[in-house]
């Protein structure tokens, strides 16, 4: 049946029912109570019964991490370390008051990437003082110390090093080890002094007496430990929770009884404690041979893992270094390949080489051309040295032991002379008319220009100058050069003559079209129609078009 | 007595603890309580079994009952099964009478609802197919494209053939095409007037009861 109605009106009776809920919940609660007052043994019982689920439960727990930690140990090849790392574990637990719930995974991650048992050890005692210095927890912390010890050293800067990020990353594992232990060096045992740790170790003890004995005997221990020793505390629970759980339980009461001999089959003797090793020379070798090959191994893991943190370093900055190039040499790529067939030098072009290695991503390449422009511009700086010396102390005293090398003696002072800017060559002219001639008179300049002519000659000597082959040869030199000058200035003007006639320009424009022969006859027949066909008569038409017979 | 908004259902304190006593001791007045309040809810009956429509709305096809047409599993498209696949019953179809006759006043308290509620008077719409007239649409006014129906788009044919009225407010959809229709024309005309003859009868109750009255009547 459908439910659709309206409620006009509406009145609230739940109350009622709800108070006598209410009520009825009460007088039930009441009535247990009384159960529970008059049933005290059997609520204890009950109670014993959770808290024995309980125990059974954390000794499950805590049988599988010791499980999962032994598998672990036997497939790194360290089974032989098995028991010497319980011991360990369970010392630091009763030492530091850190529960093995704890150590066990904290252990097994530095043994899984150290893949050494004892340098695990000191790690871990390491960690614990770390732990208890920056109050991080001891799993945490060691997690960190193994992603140092693979080369990550990211998560070890929360802990107030004094390090940089950069110099976590420059500092080997060691170094960063030296650095831990000198900061957090005796925290552990610091802190378990305590009265925080005296209660932790308080609650390792009752941890594992819950293990042992199904737990939640809590205010016995607080009883046990009211005294304030807590050792001795700690010792007692120890002792009672073993005690309890061999009354319990016939498997702990047959293991209570394996340290026991009895001597004659009645008086209980203490059992020498078993090593777990074996006592015969052939069980001693296989165990060494086992530890030698542990430490190869870890050697060997170690080699390998540095390795491996080198090699992506190496990568990491090459990487790097071509990211930047690519940074500045992208724009310019299309244009390597065309500038490389054009005329350049030696230096550019190593540096288009290199940049087109750049590009390619050849490291080979890169560090080839790299060097090789460094050599060029080695040179290029020499020279510019060299050039800047020039510039000061001139060319001849630079050069001179290398220039002249070879040369004789009438070379070496030519060549200088060259330097000296002097040469001249007869007949090319002076290059230093202007300032050398500066306030002669004409026949001073006449004169000196006889000389560049090389046709100067003492009076009387004769046979070079035709002044003098063609004079009187009475002449003085002043009269000689007087008639070169004159002729000189003739043979200038007539010269100057010669030029500016060489120098006349003819222009000759050319009119009209230029057109195929073709095109010319069809032009020239059609003009002849068409002159014919106005009544002109040309030469060429018929006679009778002439008026001629 | 706490009255809200005259649109909503009204919370009374009191009524059944009156009309217990009427009933105990003044029958004559639980009787004309009774017929006070029979004659407001006939209105609100009269108005929702007049908005019933003769026919089923258009292009619902097959819903509209054909008293010459035998249903059967094989010929009705309104077949419905149970979850393990066996026949419960056929799917209500529509019959406009039968709405009508669906549509039902009550004037005793019904038992607590889940809040400790009792209705005190109210208008029902019992039929299964007035129940699918009355609210189709409300949930999905433009048809359910999820639907596994034959027609998921029927929420929308229903909304576009007849609007839906009244309100949703407070979590209560008070939506609807008959009951809920008149329930909101009526614009609580009727529980006012519910709600003074509830005071009329109190106060002749309780002029019946005190001593001077009853020295009176004496």
């Amino acid at each position: 049946m459908s439910n659709i109605l309206i409620s006009l009106a509406a009145e609230f009776t739940g109350k009622k029912a709800f108070s006598q809920a209410d009520k009825a919940a009460k007088a039930l609660t009441k009535t247990i109570g009384n159960l529970a007052q008059g049933f005290g043994v059997a609520f204890s019982a009950r109670a014993l019964a959770q808290y024995s689920k309980q125990a059974v439960m954390a000794f499950v727990a805590d049988d599988k991490a010791a499980r999962v930690l032994t598998r672990t140990l036997n497939n790194l090849g360290l089974a032989f370390a098995d028991p010497a790392v319980k011991t360990f574990i369970a010392d630091l637990e009763k030492q530091y008051g850190v529960l093995d719930d704890q150590l066990r995974p904290a252990y097994q991650k530095l043994v899984t990437t150290t893949g050494d048992y004892r340098k695990s050890q000191q790690l871990l005692q390491t960690a614990l003082d770390l732990s208890a210095q920056s109050g991080i927890d001891v799993v945490s912390v060691t997690d960190d110390i193994a992603r140092a010890y693979a080369g990550n050293t990211k998560g070890l800067q929360k802990y107030g090093l004094g390090l940089s990020k950069t110099q976590l990353s420059a500092m080997s594992f060691a170094e960063v080890l030296v650095r831990i232990t000198k900061i957090s060096n005796g925290q552990a045992a610091l802190a378990a002094e305590t009265y925080s740790g005296k209660l932790d170790k308080l609650n390792v003890a009752a941890a594992n007496a819950s293990e042992t004995l199904g737990g939640a005997l809590v205010d016995a221990f607080s009883t046990i430990a009211g005294n304030g020793d807590i050792d001795k505390a700690i010792g007692k629970i120890d002792f009672f929770s073993k005690l309890l759980a061999t009354l319990i339980s016939p498997k702990l009461f047959e293991q209570a009884f394996t340290g026991v001999e009895f001597k004659y089959g009645l008086i209980p003797m203490n059992k020498t404690p078993l090593t777990n090793r074996s006592k015969s020379p052939a069980g001693t070798y296989a165990r060494n041979q086992a530890e030698i090959k542990a430490a190869a191994a870890a050697k060997k893991q170690q080699a390998e893992m540095l390795a491996t943190n080198k090699k992506t370093l190496k990568s990491q900055q090459d990487a790097l270094k071509l990211s930047k190039a690519k940074a500045i040499f992208d724009i310019q790529k299309i244009q390597i390949e065309a500038a490389l067939k054009g005329k350049i030098s030696e230096e550019d072009r190593v540096r288009l080489l290199l940049m087109k290695a750049i590009n390619a991503e050849n490291l080979d390449d890169i560090d080839k051309y790299t060097k090789a422009l460094d050599a060029a511009q080695a040179k290029t700086k020499e020279l510019q040295t060299l050039l800047d010396a020039m510039g000061k102390n001139k060319l001849g005293n630079i050069v001179s032991s290398e220039f002249y090398k070879g040369m004789s003696e009438a070379e070496i002072a030519l060549e200088k002379f060259k330097e000296s800017g002097n040469l001249r060559i007869a007949g090319i002219g002076n290059p230093v008319t202007a300032d050398f001639y500066r306030g002669l008179s004409d026949a001073m300049i006449a004169l000196e220009r006889f000389k560049e002519a090389g046709g100067f000659r003492l009076a009387g000597v004769g046979g070079q100058s035709t002044v003098t082959t063609n004079g009187a040869g009475g002449f003085t030199d002043a009269q000689n050069a007087a008639k070169l000058a004159a002729e000189a200035a003739a043979k200038a003007a007539a010269d100057a003559a010669a030029a500016a006639a060489a120098a006349t320009t003819v222009v000759v424009n050319i009119a009209g079209t230029v057109t195929a022969q073709a095109d010319l006859e069809k032009a020239i027949q059609d003009a002849i129609n068409a002159s014919r066909a106005a009544g002109n008569v040309d030469a060429l038409a018929p006679k009778s078009w002439r008026g001629e017979v | 007595m706490k009255q809200r908004s005259p649109a909503m259902p009204v919370e009374v304190k009191g009524v059944i603890a009156l009309r217990k006593a009427l009933n105990a001791y003044a029958p004559d007045l639980a009787k004309e309580l009774t017929a006070e309040i029979t004659k407001s809810l006939k209105v609100i009956q009269k108005d929702a079994r007049g908005f019933v429509p003769n026919k089923a709305p258009a292009g619902l096809y097959n819903w509209e009952f054909n008293p010459n047409r035998k249903l059967t599993a094989k010929n009705s498209m309104f077949r419905t099964f149970s979850s393990e696949g066996e026949r419960v019953r056929f799917f209500p179809l529509y019959n406009a009478s039968e709405i009508k006759r669906g549509i039902v006043y009550r004037t005793g308290y019904g038992k607590p609802n889940a809040k400790g509620f009792r209705s005190l008077f109210r208008v029902r719409n019992m039929s299964a197919a007035g129940a699918i007239y009355e609210t189709a649409g409300r949930k999905n006014p433009a048809g359910d494209p999820k639907s596994k129906s034959n027609n998921p788009n029927a929420g929308a044919r229903f909304v576009q053939q007849g609007a839906l009225y009244g309100r949703k407010r407070d979590g209560q959809d008070m939506r609807g095409r008959l009951i809920f229709r008149a329930w909101d024309q009526d614009e609580g005309k009727q529980t006012i007037a519910i709600f003074k003859a509830i005071d009329v009868v109190n106060a002749k109750f309780n002029k019946r009861t005190t001593v001077s009255s009853s020295q009176a009547i004496a």
